[in-house]
């Protein structure tokens, strides 16, 4: 099974998972730690999630930014257990990973990245002509 | 091959582009809405949430019967979408061939006082005239469901009625 963490400062993490959810409805399991809102220490809360986990389950935990606190401490993490660890994330990637219909090899989750960095970009109006019937099919 | 006419007052938003697109397996996308097929810019706008991949075209309800009955139209798995039931119903009416009316979101931002409508679901929400063409589209020999995202299950909307 696919099991998802959104580990951020503040609240991002809990508003990523209501848009989320929002857009996608509820695909896969998703916790998230809204690190330094109050004094708890989250990484128990993490390393709790992790601990849960079982050998075939798909781990994966989306932190803000790199080299971010929050980052600090999971990467701190991957010594002790096996999950895939993306920083940086976007709406798309968190979509594009909720989604997919297969458990994704390293090769295709770095397509995945790839291709929700693109949806990070300035945006120009641009016209363009409509393809033609021909061009269509 | 129509493998989904969805109607989404919308039209083509991040869940329909990224979600319902992958799921169905669509090669083409085709927006049947008259005020959009007049819009440059709804055009550019619509097209920007279409995945580059993926065919796109925006037409009249009329020219898009006119595309469907293509025989080409056959060997694509075209995904149309419309924002009203009325213009599913001219297409169901008018074309052979498909698999599916998913009344997805529907009536909400037609400025209609909410008073004056029926509200089947959350987001549907009908004028008298679109449930006169509701009642009519579920009776055709096309299935007519409403299913927001794919992991909410379908249902039949003739039992919403």
């Amino acid at each position: 099974m696919r099991k998802i963490m959104i580990a951020a400062h503040g609240y991002l993490a809990k508003g990523m998972k209501h848009t989320l959810n929002l857009l996608v409805g509820e695909v896969c399991p998703i916790e998230v730690i809204n690190a330094y809102v109050d004094d708890s220490d989250y990484t128990i809360e993490i390393e709790q999630f992790l601990k849960a986990a079982e050998s075939e389950d798909e781990v994966y935990i989306f932190t803000d930014l790199y080299g971010g606190s929050v980052n600090q401490k999971v990467t701190a993490l991957k010594l002790k257990f096996d999950f895939t660890l993306i920083t940086g994330f976007n709406l798309a990637v968190l979509v594009a990973v909720a989604l997919a219909s297969e458990p994704l090899s390293r090769e295709q989750l770095n397509a995945v990245i790839a291709e929700s960095r693109e949806a990070l970009q300035v945006v120009e109006p641009e016209y363009s002509e409509q393809q033609s019937d021909e061009e269509f099919f | 091959m129509i493998v989904d006419l969805r109607v989404d007052d919308r039209l083509i938003h991040g869940q329909v582009a990224l979600i319902w697109t992958k799921k169905l397996g669509a090669t083409g996308i085709v927006v049947a809405n008259d005020k959009a097929s007049q819009d440059p810019v709804q055009q550019m706008t619509l097209k920007m949430a279409v995945p580059n991949s993926v065919k796109f075209l925006v037409k009249s309800v009329q020219d898009a019967v006119d595309l469907f009955r293509n025989p080409k139209a056959a060997d694509m798995k075209i995904f149309v979408i419309v924002n009203k039931v009325a213009d599913a119903l001219e297409l169901v009416r008018n074309v052979e061939g498909i698999c599916r009316v998913n009344i997805a979101n529907a009536g909400r931002f037609d400025g209609i006082p909410e008073s004056e409508k029926k509200k089947l679901a959350n987001t549907i929400i009908l004028s008298d005239d679109e449930m006169s063409c509701l009642k009519e589209l579920v009776e055709s020999k096309v299935p007519v469901v409403t299913q927001v995202v794919p992991d909410h299950p379908e249902r039949d909307m003739k039992s919403l009625l």
